[in-house]
This record gives structure tokens, C-alpha cells and sequence, in this order.
């Protein structure tokens, strides 16, 4: 099956520092890949490469075997790490805008996915708690029916009950045919979630597997193993 | 199933640049709309009134709208293509020059309709410029052509200035060293531009319009050319040529943005 993402040799610099350092790794579809680092790893420079949203790095980039632009944009659906919705919209003001501007967003998903959250869809966006802005955020994203779904820091922020729900959203909603990168630096609370997981430190790969090889391997759990190496 | 689980909205078909010209037109829209109201009330006490000190004050509240437009669109502008504030937009499916030529879009309707506001004076006024010069030229129909394409060339040129400011100094990584750049070619160009057009006569002054000549635009600087003696017939101070300059630039500077926006140095979140 074709890999979703492939990341080979990729450096990125600002100025002289290096944020990416000859990083190499692949997403096939049905994975969910946690990314994990410290503050500073390279974890959203990373996120924002495959976004588009970064250009200028060396290395090869392919996702869904293009490089990162407007093609692939159609494909993935990128929540970032701050707030991002206009403030001054209503929810389903909101809902209107995704449907018009990505062509798999699936309204009759998000629908059903704002009514799970109990949002008042004529409530603006700036009206709701920081907990729900996320939560909308989440829905919103997986209301697209997206190859890649990038989620830069989706549960930092957050109390652990909404923190429990947005995982059940994550997991509810995931297509296998699809593929979820989630960047956290919460490894205990969220490693049940992944089915891979990839440790970055000062922008090198430190280590990269599915959950059964890295902790059978080691005898450690991805928290421990995350620990000693970061 | 939840109390709020409705058809919450209807989406008849996809396409991001009319959902992003929506988005921007919501944004700008109430500015736009006071700006103009503000510029139309102004030019209304020039009409029924000739009250000195509403006069002035019309006045004043003119130069300031000629003050706060341009910056908010700077400021706008820089928000979304230098900081890139709202991620959102960026992660939409259309290129980074597409989204700037959408906004630019908006930005020149906002900029004519707060424009046209002053345009009760210009014709309603029977002390206003048409009554008392266009009218009487020897072709009022060249004349008023000239007066809305000008205009029109100035903005057009006045917003590529920016957006090509905003596209070279993004290339740069350090912020200080964007700041400068913006700066540096702003002054420049809207200089060379200006001094283009105050060529054409000794004296001018800027930021002003007069009863004498028709108001030249070097981008977003109005500029009136001085005589001694008030010419004759209005459509004589026609200068076409400031026109053409201003179009030119408008043209390279919008290739060149297009270029530098699609460029890889171009990055919205580096850091």
C-alpha cells in the first residue's frame, strides 16, 4: 500500500539554528502516529512542512506522492496548535465556510459531530469555553474526509474529561484508509491512542516503530522509552 | 441525538476563493461601510452648508480617512501575509497569490466606495468641481472618465505597492530586517512615482485635492499640481501618463508578487 507520507534526509534551518536534522520516516494508511517531543523538538516545524505551510527545507517530502502544495492541501486537514477559527462566527457560520472551501468535508458528519458536542450552532465561536473551541476544532477537522489528518498539540490545553471526549472523537471518527499524525508532549495521558509513535529531539529522529515493536522490544512503555531518550 | 441536532446550514458547492471573498467581505465590510458614511456626511455639509468651521472639520475628517484606510489595509495585509495571524486561510486549498489578489479585490471596492462618498460634493455641490469646472470643459465626459479611472489606477497601485513591499521583505528571516525592507520600498517606489508626476509642474502639493487641476495618484499619495494662473479648461491638467505609470507599476508589482508569494523563501510561519 502506498505510504501517506514520506519523509526522507529532511533538514530545515532558521538562521542558524536546525530544526529538522536528516529526518527519515513514512505513515502508511490506518496508522496514528504520535509525535512525540520536548518544547523545541521540531514536532510543528515538522507538521507544518507536510501542511504546506513551510516551504524551504532540504530533503524529499511526498504526501500522497506530491510535493507538499496545493494539491495535497485538498487531501489534508491540519489542526494547529492555536486558535484558528474567526471568533465573530456562529458555528454553523463556521460549518458553511469548511463546506465551501475543502472538497471532503462530509456536513452531514460535522452535523452530527457538533450535535454530539451539545454546540448551539447559531452560538459564535468567541462565546465558546477554550475547551469547546478545541473540541469544534477537532470536529471540524475530522468532518473532512482528509488521506492525513495533522493535529499539532490538540489535548494540551485541556481538562482531562475533554481531554477523554476528543479521543473518543479521534478514534470514533478515524478512516483506516486515512492516516493521523497527533504531535503531544502528554505522553502518558494519550499513548493508548497510537498505533505508532515517533520520538524527535532537537530535531533528529530518535526513534520510530509501531507501539507492539517499540515497548516489547525495549520492555518499556512509550512514556519510559520517551523519557530516557528526550 | 442532542436538542441543537438540526440541518445546521446548507453548503451549495465548493469553492474556497468565493468562501474566502465572503470571509473577507464580512471582515471589512462595517469599516468600509462607516468610512464611506463618514466621507459622504462630510461632503454633504460642503453642500448645504458653508459653515467655516463644518468646513474645516469636514475637511479634517477627510485627511484622516486618507490616513486610516491606507494603514488599516497595511496593517491587514501585513497581518495575514507577514505574521500570518489566522492559519486558517492558509491551509485553504489556493495558492498564496490567489488569496492575496481575493483580498486585494475586497480592498479596492472598499477603497472606491469609501471614495465614492466624497463624490456628493464633486457633483451634487453646485460649488463642486463638476458644476464648476468639468461641466465647463471641453469634454465633460473625458473629464469624469478621467476622474474615476485615476482613482482607480491609484488604488490598484497603491495595493500592489504594498503587496510587493510585504512579498520581497517576507524573504528575509529576521523581522527587523522585514520591517526595513517594507520600509525602504514603500518610500521608493511611491517616490519615484511621486516625483514622476510632481515633474510635470513646479508646484504641487500633496494630500490634497484642488478646484484648479484634476488630483494625480502616485499609488496611495494624492498629489495636486499648483499653477499660477488656474488653467482655462480642467481637462488640460489630464495627464494620462500618471495613469499609464501608475498601471505599469500595478502590473510589475503584481507579477513579481505572484512570483515572490509562490517562491520557497516565502514561508507564512517561519520562524
Amino acid at each position: 500500500m502506498q505510504p501517506i507520507v514520506v519523509c526522507e534526509n529532511v533538514s530545515k534551518v532558521y538562521g542558524k539554528k536546525k530544526a529538522l536534522d536528516a529526518l527519515s520516516f513514512s505513515v502508511h494508511p490506518g496508522q496514528i502516529v504520535g509525535l512525540l517531543g520536548a518544547n523545541g523538538a521540531g514536532k510543528t516545524t515538522l507538521m507544518k512542512l507536510l501542511a504546506a505551510l513551510l516551504r524551504d527545507h532540504s530533503g524529499e517530502i511526498r504526501v500522497l506522492g506530491e510535493t507538499p502544495g496545493l494539491k495535497t492541501k485538498q487531501h489534508v486537514a491540519y489542526l494547529p496548535d492555536r486558535e484558528f477559527l474567526y471568533p465573530w462566527m456562529s458555528v454553523a457560520d463556521t460549518l458553511t465556510f469548511f463546506g465551501r472551501s475543502f472538497p471532503d468535508f462530509d456536513l452531514e458528519r460535522a452535523e452530527r459531530l457538533i450535535a454530539e458536542l451539545n454546540l448551539n450552532p447559531k452560538d459564535k465561536v468567541r462565546a465558546l469555553s477554550k475547551g469547546m473551541q478545541e473540541r469544534l476544532g477537532v470536529a471540524l477537522t475530522f468532518s473532512r474526509r482528509a488521506k492525513l489528518y495533522i493535529l499539532d498539540e490538540p489535548l494540551a490545553a485541556v481538562d482531562p474529561s475533554t481531554r477523554s471526549r476528543i479521543m473518543e472523537m479521534i478514534l470514533g471518527n478515524f478512516d483506516p484508509d486515512s492516516a493521523i499524525l497527533i504531535s503531544t508532549h502528554l505522553v502518558r495521558e494519550v499513548e493508548s491512542l497510537f498505533t505508532h509513535a515517533a520520538i524527535i529531539d532537537e530535531g533528529r529522529l530518535r526513534l520510530h516503530g509501531s507501539i507492539p515493536e517499540l515497548t516489547k522490544g525495549s520492555g518499556q512503555s512509550i512514556e519510559e522509552l520517551f523519557r530516557a531518550l528526550v | 441525538m442532542s436538542r441543537h441536532h438540526v440541518k445546521v446550514c446548507s453548503v451549495t458547492s465548493y469553492s474556497p476563493a468565493v468562501a474566502f471573498l465572503f470571509i473577507e467581505l464580512r471582515r471589512h465590510l462595517s469599516l468600509f461601510v462607516s468610512l464611506a458614511g463618514i466621507h459622504a456626511l462630510c461632503s454633504l455639509f460642503f453642500v448645504w452648508s458653508r459653515n467655516p468651521d463644518f468646513g474645516f472639520a469636514s475637511l479634517l475628517a477627510g485627511m484622516a480617512i486618507g490616513i486610516v484606510l491606507p494603514v488599516y489595509l497595511f496593517v491587514d495585509y501585513y497581518r495575514e501575509f507577514v505574521l500570518g495571524e489566522r492559519v486558517l486561510v492558509h491551509t485553504l486549498p489556493l495558492r498564496t497569490s490567489t488569496l492575496y489578489a481575493i483580498k486585494s479585490l475586497i480592498f479596492l471596492l472598499g477603497n472606491l466606495w469609501v471614495w465614492s462618498g466624497g463624490l456628493i460634493n464633486v457633483f451634487w455641490n453646485p460649488a463642486g468641481l463638476y458644476h464648476t469646472r468639468i461641466e465647463l470643459s471641453s469634454s465633460p465626459a473625458l473629464g469624469v472618465a478621467y476622474l474615476f479611472i485615476s482613482k482607480i489606477a491609484g488604488v490598484l497601485c497603491a495595493l500592489a505597492l504594498i503587496g510587493l513591499a510585504i512579498a520581497v521583505g517576507k524573504q528575509l528571516r529576521k523581522r527587523a530586517l522585514i520591517h526595513t525592507m517594507i520600509a525602504l520600498l514603500l518610500v521608493a517606489t511611491i517616490g519615484v512615482l511621486a516625483v514622476q508626476i510632481m515633474g510635470q509642474t513646479a508646484h504641487w502639493s500633496i494630500g490634497s485635492s484642488s478646484m484648479q487641476t484634476f488630483t494625480q495618484y502616485a499609488g496611495p499619495l494624492t498629489i495636486s499640481n499648483v499653477f499660477d494662473t488656474t488653467p482655462d479648461d480642467i481637462n488640460d491638467t489630464i495627464r494620462w501618463n500618471s495613469v499609464l505609470l501608475n498601471l505599469g507599476m500595478t502590473l510589475a508589482a503584481g507579477l513579481a508578487i505572484r512570483l515572490l508569494l509562490q517562491s520557497r523563501k516565502y514561508e507564512i510561519y517561519g520562524k
